[in-house]
């Protein structure tokens, strides 16, 4: 209810400066809450916000981190994942996201002997990675519009010279066409099976159909990445590095880019 | 007189002559039949030759009936006639033939056929072999015989066999489980077939997988695809081809289903250009899904705990019997057996004094006559924490046979560790891997990057690739490409077109001034005035765009003036066409002498025309 009435009151006053007062004022207190080491309630004031819609990579910055120092690392991973997704390139980000892994790599390996934790993305996410979705998008529509723009005025043009360079423009433009295009639709996911996600919590259990009595088929590493194809009765299908497909609570698992 | 015996005597060699003139012919008929079998045991899918010799003499033809192979289908048969002649002395004729009848022959049903006897008649006399029996087994390594069309079910097809089919004279998928009732965890062996009539061009594209909701699966085929064979179901001959095999472990008991796979077969060739063979159309074809009644583990006699199914045996070792404390030595237990190796767990020991941590496990599964088996691996590394000598417990297994019904607890001996030094001091005890709401490592104690205390608190927005504008704006530039590129190519495609037309025009003008000044000189007045008209008519045509033929000489005028023409240059076409109208007209009103000269003025005049520059006609 309290949600409810928050997310009201920032969808009605939207446009207005006391909405936007409101929402600086819950991430302030949310920060505050960090510093006095209240990571409980810092979390709550940042999920608000996000319950509210905003969707910054800042505020995930600072959710994966409370998470972070709650050893909350599955979750820390997946905000981490997500503010990176926002803001490719943010060192910060990268470099708090490397932390994360390697604390859970080195939890895994004090429990079990040994550990490995792969940090390394696919390689079409990693091409795209450093790159934002929306910036993909403008340079693809730019060069879409040079590229034609220059096919069209070229038959128009007379200096030899000038002719020559639109005509070894037109192949590069056409190749820088294709590639951002590839580009976006690697970062928008269109070469993966379903959405990535993170998985949040240790040895979630990978099970054969949606329901609580199917058997078990594996266990889950937290922090590793799946991809979600279906979801059904609070459940969703996902499929492992591995190979290995099942169902697993939604509650386990974290889905990188935004809704 | 001669004497009788002397007669006798004179008359014997004739006699004896005459007796071996008329052996062959007053001789009984012989016949020899040989029907000989290449196999007289087989299974469903092989082939069989049968070879009937029939060898006859005697003084006519023989008549062979051959029997008709019922079980039987004939693939190929020939007949060879290698001797056939007769010798004719007199009267009588004695003829001698051989006939080799070779049939190859596919049986169609599982059980003892019966090839009916070969029966020869020669003359008044019938000669017939005995019947011979042949064994058909099923089919050794592939599949049972496939259900014939309208899904009949083989009465000798193994009871416990789950087969999923449906007949189609082209191509039929079938899915063939040699367990219809297993235990749970008990491995059924899924094959997909694909039944085809003719030779497949390429492997088929695989539309949709069997599901196997409810198994836990392992491929057996492993990238090898096995040598098509052929069958015989409905008297018709198909390739069979294994597209599928897997082991599957029910998971849970009930019914299971294994879901049908889809396919679709490519009947094209990249050769089919170069033949000038028709695309035939590509096949799909979806297979009939398999049910299992999946049996739960009997009660009687069930051990408590975790049961694994299947026949394994446990070997344990360390790596070294004695050690200092504080140093790791290696246990390692390995699981072998037939089974799902893969689900085999073993618990980690618990020895106090000894710090054990979780095991690293390794598994090697086979699939020898695509019956899953292997090892399963774990190594333990045990910490003495004092000294002294431990016993480590022995690993204890519970498993189901589901070949023999029988649970039985598999155990391996306890194995003893002597450490030696001083007691270490005493350490946390690992976490289980089940219980990670525990962060076993202080996260304060990493140095976490500050949190951002200034943030733009950007909204939720749509991203711009995700904007129903995105598409048409990346779609308009190349569509603005195409329609000014293809609107230019029209445009220049028209312009050649009119261009052509004025071209025409000035050779049609060019070519009737030639023809009139041959007619000046030829002193030909009416044909000079005709083409004379002619050549003004096209060069007008060329340079207006329009044919001026239909206009009087008042409304030509008006319109010449209307476009611009000089009235010196107006009052020149108008005189000369006026002076054509005249001189063919009016006989004798032009004598040809002048000709010549008014040829020369209607060249001069078409060169005028031709500088002509027409203005735009007003509407």
């Amino acid at each position: 209810m309290k949600r409810l009435l928050l997310a009201l009151l920032v969808l009605v006053g939207a446009a207005t400066p006391v909405a936007a007062e409101s929402l600086e004022r819950i991430f302030s207190a949310g920060n505050e809450a960090y510093y006095q080491d209240e990571l409980r309630q810092a979390l709550a004031k940042y999920d608000a916000l996000v319950e509210a819609g905003v969707e910054d990579p800042d505020l995930y910055f600072n959710l994966a981190t409370a998470h972070a120092r709650l050893g909350e690392l599955g979750h820390a991973i997946l905000y981490y994942e997500r503010a990176l997704w926002l803001r490719p390139g943010d060192e910060g980000t990268e470099q708090a996201l490397a932390t994360a892994r390697r604390l859970l790599g080195k939890r895994r390996a004090e429990r079990e002997g040994e550990a490995t934790v792969r940090t390394r993305p696919p390689l079409t996410e990693a091409l795209a990675g450093p790159f934002s979705a929306d910036g993909l998008a403008w340079t693809l529509m730019v060069l879409n519009v040079l590229l034609f723009g220059l096919l069209l005025a070229r038959p128009h043009i007379h200096h030899e010279s000038t002719r020559l360079a639109a005509t070894v423009a037109v192949p590069i433009l056409a190749l820088s066409v294709a590639a951002s295009g590839g580009l976006l639709a690697s970062k928008l996911g269109a070469f993966e099976p379903g959405e990535r996600a993170i998985v949040l919590s240790e040895g979630a259990p990978l099970r054969e159909g949606p329901d609580e009595r199917a058997s078990v088929r594996k266990k889950a590493r937290q922090g590793q990445r799946a991809s979600i194809l279906g979801s059904e009765s609070g459940y969703l299908r996902v499929r492992l590095p591995g190979g290995s497909a099942g169902w697993m609570k939604e509650k386990d698992l974290g889905q990188i880019r935004p809704n | 007189m001669r004497r009788p015996g002397e007669l006798v005597t004179r008359a014997l060699p004739h006699l004896a002559l005459l007796g071996l003139l008329l052996v062959p012919a007053l001789a009984r008929a012989e016949v020899r039949v040989d029907v000989q079998p290449d196999r007289k045991q087989l299974a469903i899918g092989e082939r069989m030759t049968v070879r009937i010799t029939v060898q006859t003499e005697g003084s006519g033809q023989p008549e062979v009936v051959l029997p008709d192979f019922d079980g039987f289908e004939i693939l190929s048969q020939q007949v060879q006639r290698p001797m056939q002649f007769s010798f004719n002395f007199g009267q009588r004729a004695v003829f001698r033939s051989s006939s080799i009848y070779t049939y190859v022959l596919s049986p169609l049903r599982v059980g003892t056929l019966r090839i009916a006897p070969v029966r020869v008649q020669l003359g008044d006399d019938t000669y017939t072999t005995q019947p011979l029996d042949i064994t058909v087994e099923p089919g050794a390594g592939g599949a049972p015989p496939a259900a014939q069309p309208g899904q009949q079910p083989d009465p000798q097809a193994p009871a416990n066999v789950a087969d999923g089919v449906e007949f189609d004279s082209t191509a039929f998928l079938r899915t063939v489980v040699d367990q219809a009732q297993p235990y749970v965890g008990q491995q059924v062996t899924a094959t997909v077939y694909l039944y085809s009539r003719n030779r497949i061009r390429s492997i088929p594209t695989p539309e949709q997988e069997p599901t196997t909701d409810g198994f836990w699966t392992r491929d057996l085929l492993g990238g090898n695809t096995p040598q098509p064979r052929r069958d015989v179901v409905g008297g018709q001959s198909f390739m069979v081809y294994v597209l599928r095999r897997f082991a599957a472990f029910p998971l849970r008991d009930g019914e299971l289903t294994i879901g049908p796979m889809s396919i679709t077969i490519d009947n094209s060739s990249v050769f089919d250009v170069l033949t000038g063979t028709r695309r035939q159309p590509d096949i799909k074809r979806t297979g009939v899904p398999v049910t299992l009644q999946v049996r739960p583990l009997p009660e009687a006699g069930r051990p408590d705990g975790p049961i694994a199914v299947g026949a394994y045996a446990i070997g344990t070792k360390l790596d070294r019997e004695q050690t200092a404390t504080g140093d790791a030595v290696t246990l390692t237990a390995v699981v072998r057996g037939r089974g799902n190796i893969e689900t085999v767990e073993l618990p980690t020991p618990g020895v106090p004094g000894l710090d054990i941590l979780q095991p690293q496990v390794k598994d090697l599964v086979e699939t020898p006559r695509d019956q899953v088996s292997g090892t399963r691996e774990y190594r333990w590394l045990l910490v003495p924490q004092k000294p002294g000598t431990f016993t480590i417990p022995p690993f204890a297994l519970n498993t189901f046979d589901p070949t023999k019904g029988q649970y039985r607890r598999v155990v391996s001996p306890a194995l003893s560790l002597k450490a030696v030094g001083a007691a270490l001091p005493a350490q946390a005890k690992p976490v289980p891997l089940e219980t990670p709401s525990a962060p076993e490592i202080d996260p304060d104690a990493v140095e976490w990057a500050p949190i951002r205390t200034q943030s733009a608190l950007s909204r939720r927005a749509t991203l711009l690739a995700e904007q129903p504008f995105f598409g048409w704006a990346l779609a308009l530039p190349p569509l603005a490409w195409l329609l000014l590129a293809g609107g230019g190519l029209l445009r220049r495609r028209l312009a050649a077109r009119t261009v052509s037309a004025e071209e025409a025009a000035e050779r049609e003008a060019s070519t009737q001034l030639g023809v009139a000044e041959q007619a000046a000189r030829a002193g030909d007045v009416g044909a000079y005035h005709a083409a004379a008209a002619r050549a003004i008519g096209a060069q007008l045509q060329a340079r207006l765009g329009e044919s001026v033929a239909s206009l009087t000489h008042d409304r030509l005028r008006a319109h010449l003036r209307a476009r611009g023409l000089d009235d010196t240059t107006l009052s020149a076409v108008v005189e000369q066409l006026q002076g054509g109208d005249f001189a063919r007209f009016a006989s004798g009103g032009d004598d040809g002498a002048a000709l010549p000269e008014q040829a020369r003025r209607l060249a001069a005049l078409l060169k005028r025309l031709h500088a002509f520059s027409p203005s735009e006609e007003e509407s």
